[in-house]
């Protein structure tokens, strides 16, 4: 989302100030000289009422600005460590000849379905539960296209 | 493509509870197997015919997205010349979901390598072959290539009565094998949902609708040995039905000798080449028939671990991989459905 920047402030708030006619040439915003007017003057002669003073806009704004990239930030931060699955790290190579500077190596899990397999060392999977005994053939089969049942 | 069908009982699975009627016939270059589980014997014969309805409307599919047949949708739409194909809706809602396919598996899957695998057979005795296609992108969401966001160079415009228009570049052409297969045993499964249960084989991509109380085993064919397998899945029912998807691919059976050694029919889209894997058949347990195809042939193309990498977070219910060295490993989701 877009941040303004612009310092102009918003013609809704100016509009809430009674400004005198000869105040149209001044600065939008600033406020008239008869607006510190004490209470001694006529009824019924239009008082311009003292404006809130608001802090400057271009602070607040680069306030929320800067609080908005923080909250950004985190929330990506957040999100990156979050899509790293269970049971992936990254780690630096131990050793190694063949370790380049800089590569990950990515450990996924696994199971053996057939009994009597072993890992085979390459550092690169984990077992992760006793392997499953090979039932009895089924009637169905899922098998390579071409392939005969 | 049309083969003798047969009509017969079904044999009994220790954990079937309905009766089962049973089609066999070929299709798709292979076999194609209906099974209707029932609610009683008194159904059978009902079954029998629906399920020989549904195969002749599953032959009818698959001679219109056939590859090897130059009157069919897709190579009549192949053939044509110009930008913009109107294409029948059979083809159009296969191409619809070659399309998904491709995005779900940023691009892997990809129904526009047709060139690529006719040169991949030709060049079992040039020895060299060229790309036509876009180069994919480099990966970007972990484990996939981003490729889908750089490829296409088709698409599909909706007309009247489900059919559509095909937008595409001039050198774009169709190969279905990896989508149909799998997308068809889907829509036929739905053709029999007025029965307790169905199973739909269409040559090794089944699908599967098992009712409450039901469940069905399907094994997981070994290539290396005829008529064993590596495993089996035992995949239970629910009260509105469970969906179930199975799916395998590999290169130990479409391959063939080339100059620089063997080559297969699997292409891997970022090379336009027969993919360099050390996964030899890689079998998908899914929700749906076409998306465990799917991944499946994704993961052979991908290789051993970074198809287990993807695989473990991939919308699937399981997957079993045989290694090139012979190791059969699993996601370790996949237990829960292991016999």
């Amino acid at each position: 989302m877009p941040i303004r920047t612009d310092p102009t402030p918003r013609p809704v708030a100016a509009a809430l100030v009674a400004v005198p006619a000869s105040s149209s040439e001044r600065p939008a915003g600033s406020v008239a000289p008869s607006a510190h007017a004490g209470p001694s003057r006529p009824a019924g002669r239009p008082v311009a009422r003292p404006a809130p003073r608001r802090p400057d806009p271009t602070i607040t704004r680069l306030a929320v600005a800067a609080g908005g990239i923080a909250t950004i930030s985190a929330l990506l931060a957040a999100i990156a460590s979050a899509a790293i699955p269970a049971g992936t790290a990254a780690a630096a190579p131990t050793t190694g000849t063949a370790a380049t500077p800089g590569s990950v190596q990515t450990i996924v899990k696994y199971v053996y379905v057939q009994p009597g397999q072993v890992n085979p060392g390459t550092g690169l999977a984990t077992v992760v539960t006793p392997p499953a005994p090979l039932q009895a053939p089924a009637p169905v089969v899922t098998r390579q296209s071409g392939a005969k049942p | 493509m049309i083969g003798a069908t047969a009509v017969a009982a079904a044999p009994t699975s220790p954990s079937a509870v309905h009766p089962r009627a049973v089609h066999r016939s070929r299709a798709m270059g292979g076999g194609l197997g209906i099974h209707v589980a029932v609610a009683d014997d008194t159904a059978l014969v009902a079954a029998e015919l629906d399920a020989a309805r549904v195969a002749a409307r599953v032959r009818a599919w698959a001679g219109r997205l056939t590859r090897h047949d130059p009157a069919s949708d897709l190579m009549r739409a192949n053939a044509d010349p110009s930008g913009v194909v109107p294409v029948r809706p059979t083809l159009a809602a296969a191409l619809r979901w070659a399309a998904d396919a491709a995005d779900l598996t940023g691009g892997i899957v990809d129904a526009t390598l047709l060139r690529e695998r006719l040169a991949a057979e030709m060049t079992a005795h040039t020895g060299s072959t060229t790309r036509s296609g876009s180069a994919l992108a480099p990966a970007g969401v972990p484990g996939l290539p981003s490729g889908a966001a750089s490829r296409p160079t088709w698409r599909l415009e909706r007309a009247r009565h489900r059919s559509a228009h095909l937008h595409r570049e001039p050198d774009v052409a169709f190969d279905l094998d990896g989508v149909a297969k799998g997308w068809i045993a889907d829509r036929a499964l739905a053709l029999l949902d007025r029965h307790p249960g169905a199973l739909v084989d269409a040559d090794g991509d089944i699908a599967i609708r098992s009712a409450e109380g039901d469940a069905w085993e399907v094994g997981v064919a070994d290539p290396r040995t005829a008529g064993a397998q590596l495993a089996v899945f035992v995949l239970p029912g629910a009260s509105l039905g469970a969906h179930y998807g199975l799916a395998t691919s590999g290169i130990s059976v479409h391959r063939w000798a080339g100059p620089d050694g063997e080559r297969h029919h699997l292409i891997d889209p970022r090379t336009g080449r027969p993919a360099a894997t050390d996964v030899v058949q890689a079998t998908v347990l899914a929700g749906s028939a076409r998306a465990a195809e799917a991944w499946a042939k994704t993961a052979v193309v991908l290789g051993l671990i970074a198809a287990l990498n993807v695989l473990d977070r991939a919308p699937i219910l399981g997957a079993i991989l045989l290694a090139s060295d012979g190791r059969v490993l699993a996601v370790p989701r996949t237990t829960r459905w292991l016999a």
